[in-house]
Formats: structure tokens, sequence, C-alpha cells
């Protein structure tokens, strides 16, 4: 039974994934001899995509695995509050970042990677420090009886040890960089992913739009595959690791701490802090009052369409990731990796993907129009998550306990229902504010696929960002941070509450 | 009844079980004794169909049950709904019954309620033999069932083992690496290595008449004496077949250690290590006068 629930579970993510960005295939590659407008050449646009997500992922490793460090081996206060001030940048839609910024930076690419790597540098950040908490104590140990410096074994074993997870983490922040519509629409960089928007929108030429996502994709996919294949070595060089106590917290010193402290907080300042002070300064509270007002159907909007999306999502996931093979090596590995390779694709190659499905299916007019395939959108985006999520928790269980239940007798169905959804109760849930969090601040995906009249708040900022005052772009950014805020908030909170009751 | 024939699991390219004929009638428990990676338990596992042969076949009545090494108990299950985890296509009056005999069994009753992490080990064990109870198996297989738990514990469980069995009238197999729980819970034993069937028979059997030396290692302390007879066989020599203090033959005592009620000794005789037990203490590196049981089977000097 379980491999016909396997290919159920993935012809359903593919169609939402894969085939959007199959049906963009028939438009043929720009040609890269073709003359172009200035400063949009097939190659000057692809060596500013690189420039931009190569930029952005750098930023992202410098500010970011430093943090992961001094939050996962050191002793330095208040972790727990940077953790969470982290999260929130993570969650913000990086378009909310560009407008809290834009006045501060440099315009078009150099802005655009500046931007991006503030977003990403939790993602950096989480990576690092789950990586340095994985190493073996054992080696550390054996390192500091043959080096005293414990600079020198920090240099010589611990960073080359996490090295690797740390690279994944930047592979994976590039992919994410170089797939996002709103910051260089917002800043005016010229990059592949705005580029498509301006097919898209601007010329509305869906053709040329979908030509432009092949070398997007590409690049999307290869780095992502790079990231997964990374994050596999490093997760087999701690193998022994697993299960048994964790590395000890390095004390720092007064010294130490208070460096590391000030680190930290600069971080959470810039990212979590000053986007919204920013922000806050360039509005009235008149304005924000009836900005949120007007507001109003978008917010609506935006969270039914992030609960259903995250349904979807959580929903799929959870079938992939249980119907997973859990003893076969070599299939539970190539799943992964197309799980990370789906998570990577660049949104709005899968929103423009859809929309051609829909020029191919006229049949999902009516799907389109009450919002489904917005639905669609978020559900393909973010159902790889949960389902990476979810197969990582599940992959803590031993394999006896579906074995046994299937050798009593009950079947795929009966074991995800009676076995594995009650003990992944806290991980379905953490997987479904994760995809609730994220499908809020969801832009390249929804956007094109959202049905006439209707937008969410993402969508809304986007809109008005060129053309309405900066006191209400600000007040809707805010907005939308605030949700986004929230929405980490509580998805935290329920995470915790969660974790207390794990049976 | 259990029918195996020329069985091979392979994992990649690595060859698990090679070839394996055996057979465990209704009611009788075999143990399958080897080291760890003699392939025992993917054995174990191709017969409940969990592993995909490579090649051969497998026969088994249903239902089967199994006892996993690490139990698979369901941790957010509370003890019945664990025991009755396999009959719920049962009238609820028939699976309460069914239930509370399997615990009465294994002597469990009152603890209904609990989960298993609120069980000491032992009680965990019984559970999970419970739970392979429950289903009323014609074929129950056991995979390390008491290699978690401490010695008083182990002997306990053999009994209950042993009373599960009895009640079930299955054909059992209980796979173990440890050569007591399979002498004292078996009816026969098959002893594997390296994916291969070295020998299978009633327990005095594979004690007294050891096929290859590997068996009789295995089975036993066994020292390995040249038969002379020029073709390269050894006599398998275990300590009841040395008598220590009078005797035509002469050794020397190589080490000497005191084990429940006696002392147990390495004599060196003609090149070979003997292993032998006595009462009496003898010095270490001293000579000791010793005479050798008639009759000891030969085993191949090479293994085959």
């Amino acid at each position: 039974m379980r491999p016909a629930a396997r290919a159920l579970a993935w012809i359903a993510l593919l169609s939402l994934t894969a085939l959007p960005v199959l049906a963009l295939a028939p438009a043929p590659l720009p040609d890269a001899r073709a003359p172009a407008e200035a400063g949009a050449s097939p190659a000057a646009l692809l060596a500013r995509t690189l420039a931009v997500g190569a930029g952005a992922a750098a930023l992202a490793t410098v500010l970011g695995a430093p943090a992961g460090f001094l939050l996962g081996r050191t002793d330095v206060p208040l972790r727990g509050a940077f953790r969470v001030a982290f999260a929130v940048p993570l969650v913000v839609p990086p378009l909310i970042l560009a407008v809290a910024f834009e006045a501060h930076l440099p315009r078009g690419a150099t802005g655009a990677a500046l931007v991006l790597g503030l977003w990403l540098f939790p993602l950096l950040a989480f990576a690092t420090e789950a990586v340095a908490r994985r190493a073996d104590p054992g080696v550390e140990e054996a390192a500091r009886l043959l080096e005293p410096s414990r600079a020198a074994v920090f240099r010589r074993v611990t960073l080359p040890l996490a090295a690797p997870g740390i690279a994944a983490a930047a592979l994976l922040a590039f992919a994410l960089a170089i797939g996002d519509l709103g910051v260089p629409v917002a800043l005016g960089a010229r990059v592949h992913a705005s580029e498509v928007f301006v097919d898209f929108a601007g010329a509305h030429d869906p053709g040329a739009a979908a030509r432009r996502c092949g070398p997007l994709i590409l690049l999307a996919v290869a780095a992502a595959l790079g990231a997964h294949r990374l994050w596999g070595r490093r997760a087999a060089a701690a193998i022994g690791a697993r299960g048994e106590r964790p590395p000890p917290a390095v004390a720092l010193g007064r010294a130490g701490r208070a460096l590391g402290l000030a680190w930290l907080s600069a971080l959470a300042a810039v990212g979590a802090v000053a986007p919204a002070l920013g922000l806050l300064r360039r509005t009235t509270p008149a304005v924000l009052a009836s900005s949120a007002r007007l507001a109003l159907p978008a917010a609506g909007e935006s969270l039914a369409l992030a609960a259903a999306g995250a349904t979807a999502a959580l929903v799929l996931g959870l079938l992939v990731a249980a119907a997973r093979p859990v003893r076969a090596r070599l299939a539970r590995g190539l799943e992964g990796a197309a799980l990370v390779a789906l998570f990577a694709l660049p949104p709005a190659a899968v929103g423009i993907g859809l929309l051609r499905v829909l020029a191919l299916l006229p049949a999902l007019d009516r799907a389109h129009d009450a919002g489904a395939l917005a639905v669609a959108a978020l559900a393909g985006r973010f159902a790889p998550l949960a389902a990476l999520l979810l197969a990582a928790l599940r992959e803590r269980l031993p394999p006896s306990l579906e074995e046994a239940a299937a050798l009593l007798g009950h079947g795929f169905a009966s074991t995800l229902g009676r076995v594995l959804a009650p003990l992944l109760a806290t991980g379905i849930a953490v997987a479904w504010l994760l995809g609730f969090v994220l499908a809020l601040g969801e832009l390249g995906a929804t956007f094109p696929v959202l049905p006439a009249g209707r937008e969410t708040l993402p969508a809304r900022v986007f809109s008005i960002h060129a053309n309405a005052p900066d006191a209400r772009v600000a007040a809707s950014s805010l907005l939308v941070f605030a949700v986004a805020a929230a929405a980490t908030a509580a998805l935290l909170a329920g995470a915790r509450l969660l974790a207390r009751r794990r049976p | 009844m259990i029918r195996v024939r020329g069985l091979e699991v392979r994992h990649g390219s690595t060859v698990a079980v090679a070839g394996v004929d055996l057979e465990v009638l209704e009611g009788e428990r075999l143990a399958l004794l080897g080291p760890s990676g003699s392939g025992k338990t993917s054995l174990l596992r191709a017969v409940a169909g969990l592993e995909r042969p490579a090649a051969g076949a497998v026969l088994a009545d249903r239902p089967l049950a199994l006892v996993f090494q690490d139990l698979a108990l369901f941790p957010h299950l509370d003890v019945r709904a664990n025991v009755g985890f396999g009959l719920r296509r049962l009238p609820r009056r028939e699976r309460d019954a069914r239930v509370a005999g399997a615990l009465a069994t294994v002597r469990l009753s009152g603890l209904e309620r609990r989960r298993p992490h609120e069980l000491s080990g032992g009680e965990q064990q019984r559970v999970a033999l419970a739970r392979a109870l429950a289903v009323r198996p014609r074929t129950l297989l056991l995979d390390e069932p008491l290699a978690a738990l401490d010695p008083d514990l182990r002997e306990a469980l053999r009994a209950e083992v042993r009373r599960v069995h009895e009640q079930a009238g299955a054909a059992t197999i209980v796979v173990t690496h440890d050569r007591d729980d399979a002498f004292a819970l078996a009816d026969r034993i098959a002893i594997l290595r390296a994916g291969r069937l070295e020998q299978a028979g009633p327990p005095e059997e594979v004690y007294r008449r050891p096929a290859t030396r590997f068996v009789a290692s295995f089975t036993g302390e066994a020292g390995f004496l040249d038969a002379g007879d020029g073709d390269g066989a050894l006599l398998v020599l275990r300590p009841e077949d040395v008598r220590l203090g009078d005797g035509p033959l002469e050794g020397r005592v190589l080490s000497c250690a005191f084990a429940r009620g006696a002392f147990r000794y390495e004599v060196e005789h003609r090149g070979a290590t003997l292993p032998a037990r006595d009462a009496r203490r003898f010095e270490v590196g001293g000579l000791v006068r010793l005479a050798l049981a008639p009759d000891r089977p030969r085993v191949p000097a090479r293994p085959s």
C-alpha cells in the first residue's frame, strides 16, 4: 500500500511544483546573442543575478555564521531572546525590509544584495547553530588534549567540521535570494526575477517571462542540490554524536561575552527593530489608521489564503513524509534532494507556470477565480518544506513502530492516523504554523495567480510601492511587518507549548 | 509452520543471508544463534515479510507476530491499546477478553492504563510479548527478546518467553547472539555464520556434536586438539571432557579464574589450549596430570 500512497503523494506534489515549471518549457530560452535593451542582455542579467545571489549569501554568512556559533556553543546571555528576534527578519517578506531600508541603501543590485543578505542571515545563524550543536564533543575533547589553544581547536576542528553545513545553508540562501521578486523590483535591480516580473506584468508577455525563468530555475535547483549534498555530508560526519550528549557551551569570559552580546544585539537591532522603527518614522498615526482600514480586505485575504495554503501544504507534506521509505537509504536521499530542489524553485516561476497550466486547461478558470490557484501555489511552495521537516522528525522514530503496525494488520492510512500522526503531532503543528507564517509573506508565487480584484498584504505593498505616497507605503509595510511578527510570536509560543506536551 | 528454502537476502551488494534452508514445525522453538552481522535478523525479517528475498522462498503460517528487539511499543498508547493494536477488527468484547488474557499470561494485569514509559524494562518486554500473544499467532518471531535486560531479569523473562510460546503453540523463531538464551529457550538451534547456516539441531547435538570449529566455539567453551590421524581433523574438547589432577597425560596451567562455584582453567597440552573446570586449585604455570574423555567429536581444522 505504501508504494501507491507514495506515488499519489508525489504526483500531487509534482503537479503543484514541477508541472507548472515544466509548463514553462515550451517557451524557448532567450538567445544570448540576440540584441537586447540596455542593461538587460541575458548574459548581463545572468551576471547580475549571480552577483546579487552570491552577495546576499556572503553577507548572510558573514552576519549569521558567527551568530550561530554564539547561539549554539557559547554561554552568551539571552540566547533564547535572540533566537526569537532573528526569526523576525526571516518571516517578514523581504520586500518590507527593502521598503524599510530603501532610503539608506544604494539602489540597484548592491542594495538588493544587502537587503537579501539581511533577510537571510537568520537562516545561516540557525543552520550554523544546528551543525555546531551536533558536533561530536569527543572529537573536540580529543583535540583539546593535543592542542591547548581553544582558538586553534576552533579553527582546526570545530570550524572545518561545521563548514559543509554552513556552506549548504549559504547555497540555499543563494537559491532563495535569486528567486526573490519583491526586493529587486522595489530597489530597481535588474535581475532575472525582476525581469520575469517586468515581462509578465509590465509587458504582458507571459511567454517572455517564461523564457526568463529557465536560467533562474536551473541556477536555483543546482544550488539547492549542492546544498542538499553538503548537508548530507555533514549529517554523515555527525553520526555517532546523534542522540548523545550535546557539546558543552564554551565559556567566553567577560570580554568575550560582552563582544558576543554586542554582535547579537546589533544583528537583532538591524534585523528586527530598525525596519519597524524606520517604517514608523515615515508614517503618521492618521495614515496608519486609514491604511489599516484600507488594508483590511487584503489582511483578511492574506490570513485566509495563508491558512488554506498552509493546510494544503501540510497535508501534502505529511503524505510525502509518511510514505517515504524508512530503510532504503538511496531512495530516501533522492527524495530529500528532490524536496530541497522543489523548495528552492523560484516562486515567480511556480506562479507563472501555474498561469500557463491555466491557459492549457481552461477548465481551471473557475478554480482560479475562487482563489484555488493561489492556494495551490502556496501548497506547492511550502509542501516540500513541510515534507522535509516531518520526514526529519519521522526519521527519529524507530522504524520498528511502523513495521509493528504493518505486521499487526494496519495499512498506510491507519498507521498514519494511529501511529505517525499522534507521534508527530508537535511537528505537524509546527509545520502548519511555519507554512502559515511564510505564506503570509509570500509574494512571487501568489502574485501571478491571485484572482482579479483580490490582493494579499504583501501584494498590496508591492502594488502601491511605486505610486502611493511614502507615508502610506510605510504604513502598509508596517502592517505587514506587524502581522508577520505576531504570527512568528504565535509560531514560537505554539511550538514551545506543544513541545511540552510530547509523550 | 515456517518453511525457508534457498533464502538469499541482500542489502545493496552485501549478502546478508546466503542460501539458507530451514523448517520450523508447529509448536517448535528454533533459536537462530550467531554473532553480530551473521544475518540472523535479516533472516527473521524476511520470514516476517519485512525484507524482500533476493532469491528463494519463505512460507510462514499466519497470523504472524514479531517481538522487535527494541520492542516497538507505541509510546502514545497505554498498555491496553498497545496489546490490542492488532485486534481492531474484532468485536470490542472479544478484543477486551483477548487483551486481558494476554496480559494475564505475562502477569501484567492491573497495568492496563500505564504508558510504556511508566513501565520497567521487564514490564515493557512483557507488554511486547502480550501484544504478540494477543493475535494468537501461528508464527511467532522474537528478535533478541532478552538482549536489553540485566542477567537476573533475563532469567525470569526466559520462563515468560517459554510460557508465551507454549500458550501460543506457534512455530517460533528466537534470534539471539547469546548462547545461554538459545540453549534455555529452544528445542532446536540453528547456527548462522556470515549468512550461511553452519548447523541446525537439538541443543545437546550442536553442543556435543558440533559440525565445525566455529559451531564448537560459538556454542560453548572448547579446545581443539590435533586428532593425529593425518587428515587434519581436530578433536573438540569441552571443559567437562578434561579431567585434572590425575590421568595419563600432562599439561601446563595457563590461567585460572574462579566462577560459579569452581575454578576455570586453560591448560596447554600438545600445543593446544584446553578448557577445564575443577573445584581444586592448581597453580598457574605448574604442571598438572590430566585425562581426556574418549570419543570426542572431530571437526575439520580449516573452515569450509
